[in-house]
Formats: structure tokens, sequence, C-alpha cells
């Protein structure tokens, strides 16, 4: 089957069991299958229907996607959107899919699939730590990567870095001119390098 | 009984496939050792060990540098902090020219940048220091004018490591313990 | 009985194993619930090495981002570099010569061989045999040292590069390279007289933490815990790429051979085996090494047009996934990475129920996790 039949028939079957056709986006194949298109297609439910479409997508004989790839959140700030893509890949009929939906980026909500896949648990809270997209329903939605007090969700396009966690700086200190540093190592006499004899170079381990 | 047995069997497998590992721990006692202890009982120096392509710590050659500030550009993470000013008599010049070696990812795109060969991996890589801002390794000491793109005659490439074992204290300052002969220590 | 010694046994006993543990493959930690050796659960937590590899993705340019994807997974390299490339590649609609994808399949294969190295190490080491590890390790080397010949780097190769590879090979290093496989063929039996066979290697993984292919493929494991598990699939031969059609290979299964299908052992075995045909694949390649280019005509600055790629390559680990969104800038707007020790460790909590503390070890290690990986 090419690409575009592979669409075709998960859109029917997902439109069979939603009861609406997911939209097809993305770089669509062509019916002809002419020449490949760069990028991927995906098909895109409604944020309301998610846990129905992945549970179908995982159920329906003829989709049997069992294999969750990547669950992944793309903010679009200049959409006022964040886009859920799932990557789902089916074992026993050889297919990937792409899977999508779009939420509100002021308070983005979207129920928890970790009960279809179990794989999607650690991908819905780094979806949580790093995007801030809340999960209803998730078994434990923790922070996964970063502190449970780290301000914000670094993957949005507006996250700045804080300058400072806790007392610790997120940065190494600005770097001295070359000038000043000359008169602290390097130009200073031969002998003052890393020898035991002479210890370490200013400001190394101190006293 | 069958338990006992079984369990009598498994000490016997047990017995014969240790007895199986350890003849190949043996067999080793027969082989040349292919430990080598650095740093200090190489017969000969890892650097001259290192094959050519081997990315270790930058270098800048200033006689060939023009300034171009390509391989500022090039680099991910701004390791590289090229100041290139316009003196009203001597035209442009270079006033700063410092690598952090200790940013330094030596992924090497600086060096594929640079057009003419001034930036290049040196095979130094023993930089270790106490002192983090002591690997920020300045090649100017005071202004001067770059390179020309084209120079007639070419200089004579300095060897590699040199420019910068000339530009930071390192390992190199210190007097290299004499290699044991070999057959010394067993090494293995 | 006195009192309090009715009460012990009664608690829940909380251990922390970890970030810091000879036997945790990287600073990550687990969170043992035990009751005596018994664990409740063990819950994994990770995060140390966040180092936001994705959040960096979008502040440098496609070509500039090629030596972090060395960072991804030091042990794995090479196949973080490949994805990477094939990404940008398919959104640009590029064709890589075939010298280039012969050399891309010859430096992922040595790196394959290297890694598993390390795996079949640190499971022997974990369960307690550390002269395995040394020997392995000396294997290890002889590519470490090979690859810097070819790349310039030891672990951050930084080799391949949009649009094919930085630099090619001469004669004299791919008889080096077939040296060091003729040098290789032998130890690898070796390697099972010494471990493979041995009865107390096989008591501490025959049987433990079996892992049905059902549960595999829900919690999303690849590569050599999938097979491992009973489930064929290679995606060099399923979904192929590269010039891997051409080559001939086999995918090992595991078959438990020394309990159930999906225990431990079979991870030891198919690992093993995986490197057979490794060795395999690169006799072949460096025979069948084409002329040509090393390097395509990439643009001098890469704007790949606007659109979205998942690009999967099976590396040493299995399926290494990237999402890359382009919106037609030179910078990549999202990356994600779907890394296998990142399923493999979401599975621990899962499995850990009613191990003891000593299996754990042995699970953990032979599902290989790395946790730079994992946290990104
Ligand atoms: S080697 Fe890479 S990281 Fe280091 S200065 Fe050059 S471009 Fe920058
Ligand atoms: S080192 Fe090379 S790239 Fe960098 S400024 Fe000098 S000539 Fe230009």
């Amino acid at each position: 089957m090419s690409p575009a039949e592979e669409l075709a028939t998960c859109q029917a079957a997902l439109a069979g069991a939603l009861g609406e056709a997911p939209t097809v986006g993305g770089a669509a194949p062509d019916p002809a299958g002419a020449a490949a298109p760069a990028g991927d297609a995906w098909l895109e439910v409604p944020a309301a229907r998610w846990r129905e479409a992945c549970r179908a997508a995982r159920d329906l004989p003829e989709l049997g996607f069992d294999f969750l790839r990547s669950l992944a959140g793309v903010d679009r700030p200049e959409a006022g959107r964040i886009d859920v893509v799932a990557h789902l890949f089916s074992y026993r009929h050889r297919r990937a899919l792409v899977l999508r939906t779009s939420l509100e980026r002021a308070a983005p909500e979207l129920d928890s699939v970790a009960q279809v896949w179990p794989a999607a648990d650690w991908h819905e809270r780094e979806l949580w730590d790093l995007l801030g997209v809340r999960l209803r329903g998730h078994p434990d939605l923790r922070r996964l990567l970063l502190p449970e007090d780290w301000p914000g969700h670094p993957l949005r396009k507006d996250w700045q870095e804080p300058a400072e966690y806790r007392g610790i700086p997120t940065r190494r200190e600005a770097r001295a001119t070359a000038g000043e540093l000359a008169k602290q190592t390097y130009l200073a006499p031969r002998g003052l390098g890393r020898d035991p004899a002479g210890g370490q170079p200013d400001g190394g381990g101190g006293a | 009984m069958g338990a006992l047995a079984s369990y009598l069997r498994a000490i016997g497998r047990t017995v014969l496939s240790v007895g199986d590992g350890l003849a190949v721990t043996f067999s080793y006692l027969l082989r040349a050792p292919v430990t080598l202890q650095y740093p200090d009982r190489m017969r000969v120096p890892v650097i001259e060990l290192l094959p050519e392509r081997s990315r270790g710590m930058l270098e800048v050659d200033l006689d060939l540098c023009t300034g171009c500030a390509a391989c500022d550009r090039a680099c991910p993470i701004d390791c590289i902090a090229l100041e290139v000013v316009k003196h009203a008599e001597r035209g442009r010049l270079i006033q700063r020219f410092d690598i952090d070696l200790g940013k330094c990812m030596f992924c090497g795109l600086c060096t594929e940048a640079c057009p003419t060969g001034a930036i290049r991996h040196s095979h130094e890589f023993e930089g270790g220091t106490g002192d983090v801002r002591a690997l920020v390794v300045p090649f100017v000491d005071a202004p001067r004018q770059p390179a020309k793109a084209k120079q007639e005659p070419p200089p004579a490439p300095k060897p590699l490591g040199s420019i910068l074992r000339a530009r930071m204290p390192g390992p190199w300052d210190r007097p290299r313990p004499p290699a044991r002969p070999e057959g010394g220590e067993h090494a293995g | 009985m006195s009192p309090e010694l009715q009460q012990v046994g009664r608690e829940e006993f909380v251990l922390n194993m970890g970030p810091h543990h000879p036997a945790t493959h990287g600073v990550l930690r687990f969170v043992l619930h035990t009751d005596g050796e018994i664990m409740r659960r063990a819950v994994p937590e990770v995060g140390y090495l966040h180092r936001g590899l994705e959040k960096l993705a979008e502040a440098h340019t496609y070509a500039a981002y090629v030596p972090f994807t060395d960072r991804i997974n030091y042990l794995e390299s090479m196949f973080c570099n490949q994805v990477w490339s094939m990404a940008v590649e398919r959104l640009l609609g590029l064709q890589v010569p075939r010298r280039a994808e012969y050399l891309r399949v010859i430096a992922c294969e040595l790196n394959r061989i290297a890694n598993h190295c390390i795996a079949l190490g640190s499971i022997a080491m974990d369960v307690g045999a550390y002269t395995p590890f040394v020997y392995l390790l000396r294997e290890r080397e002889a590519i470490n040292d090979l690859l810097e010949a070819l790349c310039g780097n030891r672990l951050t190769y930084h080799y391949v590069r949009i649009g094919g590879v930085a630099h090619d090979v001469d004669e004299g290093w791919q008889g080096k390279v077939r040296a060091y496989l003729d040098h290789l063929e032998p130890i690898l039996d070796e390697l099972h007289s010494l471990v493979g066979g041995n009865e107390i290697l096989v008591r501490r993984l025959g049987g433990v933490a079996v892992i049905c292919a059902s549960d595999a493929v829900g919690w999303g494991l690849v590569g050599p815990n999938l097979r491992a598990s009973g489930v064929d699939w290679d995606l060099r031969r399923d979904r192929p790429y590269s010039v891997y059609p051409e080559l001939s290979f086999e995918v090992p299964v595991g078959r438990g051979e020394q309990g159930q299908v999906g225990d431990c052992y079979d991870r030891w075995t198919v690992r093993v085996a995986e490197m057979r045909q490794s060795v395999r694949l690169l006799r072949q390649a460096l025979e069948r090494l084409p002329a040509g280019d090393i390097l395509a005509k990439v643009p001098r600055s890469i704007k790949p047009p606007a659109g979205e790629v998942y690009q999967p390559v099976e590396g040493a680990r299995g399926e290494l996934g990237l999402y890359l969104v382009s919106d037609g800038s030179p910078k990549p707007s999202r990356a994600k990475w779907r890394s296998s020790s990142f399923a493999a460790l979401s599975i621990v909590e899962h499995l850990s129920r009613g191990l003891m503390i000593a299996d754990l070890v042995a699970l953990i290690a032979s599902l290989d996790p790395i946790a730079p990986e994992v946290d990104r």
C-alpha cells in the first residue's frame, strides 16, 4: 500500500469509530503516489476525542497500532496553540501513523492515554514537565526531568532561563577579559603552572 | 532425591563452567599484555600515538589568520572570542583572539570553516587544571595586523602544538620521567 | 516475642540506589520500596543529566547541532549523528552518495559492537563477574582507536554529517578494520566459554525478570530488548534505510535458552548474536564499498522547507527516533528525541514488583539503559 492509501485507510477506520473524520494535515501524500513529499502527513482529531481516538487506533483490528513510538508537544505561540503529536506504529500491519491534536496554549489540558499505551506514562510526564500540558487522569503526574520547583516549562518558546536556581547560578561567570586573565595566569612565569612546586595558578584552589 | 540430584548436577556444572572460564583467563598469562601504564611508563608518549585526524586542543597561528571571523561564526557554543578593530593609522587590527578550551567540545566546525588553516586542532589533550579560567587561552598579546589571505611565499608551517604549548602552562612544562624499559614491571 | 520484635517486618523499607551507584549506568536514582530482600516497587528518578538538548536545538542551525547529537548518547553517538542527518536530508530531499551510505554503515556497525561490548561487560559485572568487563573494554578500546583514526575523536565522533560523512577512508584503515574483525571473532567465542555458559551467570540471568512480548511492545521497548522478548523486528531489515537492503544479515531473537523467552539471559544472548551479525555486515560493507563522493552538494545555509518528519534508525539499543519540525528558518523549531533507554527505564517500575534487589540489578543491566539518553 502506498502512504496515501494507508493514510486513507486509517482515516476511514477512525472516522467509523469516532463518528467524524479526522482531518489530514501536513505534507499530504499525493494520491497518485508520484513524488514522495517531504515530511510526514498526519491525522488530526479534536482534543476532546483524543483518548477515544487513541483507543480506537490501538484496538480496531484494521489499525492495531500497538507501539507508541513517541509523544511530543510542539509549542506554536503565534497560533496560540500547543500541538500534541503521537507517533504510532503497528507491528502487525507494519505501518506508521501520526496522530495529532491541538490545545489552547493558555490552559492546555488533555486526557491521558497512559491506560492505552503504558509507554505514554513517561512521555506524558515529560509533556507536563517541559511544555506544561496537564494530563487528566494520569496516574502519577510529576515532573520527570526537572526538579519539582523549577520555574516554568522550558520547551515553551517564551520561556526565559532564570539567572539562578536556589542560589546556584545557571550560567558560568562572564568571561574575564584576556588582559585581566593574562595578569593572573598565562603570562605568569613558567613554573607557576601545575607542577607540584608551583601549586595551582591564581584563584585555583586557594590556600 | 530428584532435588538432591539436580542440586549436585548444578554444582558439577558450576565447577565445569568456572573451569572453562578460568582456562580462558589462564591463557592470558601466555599472551602479550595490552595495558600500558599511562602516563609515566609509556615507551612512546601517547601524543605520538594519536592518529593524524585526532582533534585535540585548538591553537591559532596568527601568521596565517586573516581575522575573517569565520571560525567565530561557525562555533556553536561561542568559545572563540575574536575582536577586530579599525585603527586610524594601522587599519584593521586583531585585538583579541581567545579560545575557551574549557567550553570547547572539540567538534572541529571552526577548523573546517577557516579558509587559511590558521586555526587547527593540535594533538595536545592533557589540559587538566585546577582553575577553569586557565583554559581560556589568548593568542594575541598586543593588537596586530591580520595576515593577507594569500601570502607569497607562504610562511613555514609551525609544528603542531607548539603554539599552544607556548601559550598555556601544562604537563609539557614538566620533565618527563624516564620510561621504564620493556619487561620491567608487568603491565598486563 | 517482645512487642518491638513483632513490629519488625511490618514496615516498608525505603532505600535509595544511586544517583552514584556502580550498578546504575550513569547518574540515575532508584527509590526502592522493599520488604526485606523483596521489592514492592522500584521507582526510577531521572533527570540528573538533563542538559536541555531539545531546547538547545532551537537555538542552533541544523549543521551546528550535529556535534550536540553526539552528547545524546555517548555510547552510540554515530547513530545519533546519523538519525539527525537523515531527518534533515529527508526534509531537504537530499540524496546521499552511495559511498557515504556505506561508510555510515561501517561506522555505525563498529559503534554497535563497541556499545554491545559495554552492555555485555556491565551485565557480567553487575552480576558479579569483573573480568569479562575488562576483556570487553579492551576490545572496545580497539574500536575506539579505529574510529579515532577515522573521525578524530574517540566517543563524540561528529562523523556523519548532513548529506554524507566527514572523512574518507583509505586502504590502510580498511585493512585495520578487517584485521580487527579477524581478531574479534574468536574473542566472541571466547566470551561464550568465559561467561555465556557459566553456571553462575546463567542462574543469575536465566528466567529472571521476564518481559512478555505484549509488555515489551506496550511499554515501547525496542531493539535487543524487544527481540529478546521474541518479537522478530529490526528496522534495518523491516523498514530498510541506507544500504542495508543490499547486505545480508540475520536478526537474532530470544529463544528462552536458559529459562523463558524475554528473560535477562535472552537479552544477553541477543546482544552477543548481534555482534556476530555486525561483524558479518562489516565484512560485506568493506567488500562492496563503492568509489565516489562522500558528501552530497549541501547548500551553504541549510534551510529545509516547513514540514516535519519522524525519522527512526536501528541504533545499538534499538529504535532511536527523532521528531523534527522545521518552520523554514535556518534553525529547527522543535526536535524531540525518542530514545530506547527512556522506554527501558519506564518499564522498570512495572517489572520490579516482587523482584529481589539483586535481580533488579540484573534487570537494569540487561535492559542496558544509559542515563544521558533518558534525560537528554
Ligand atoms: S572545536 Fe567546536 S566547540 Fe571548539 S572552538 Fe571549534 S567550533 Fe567551537
Ligand atoms: S582563524 Fe581562520 S577562520 Fe578564524 S579568523 Fe582567522 S582566518 Fe578566519
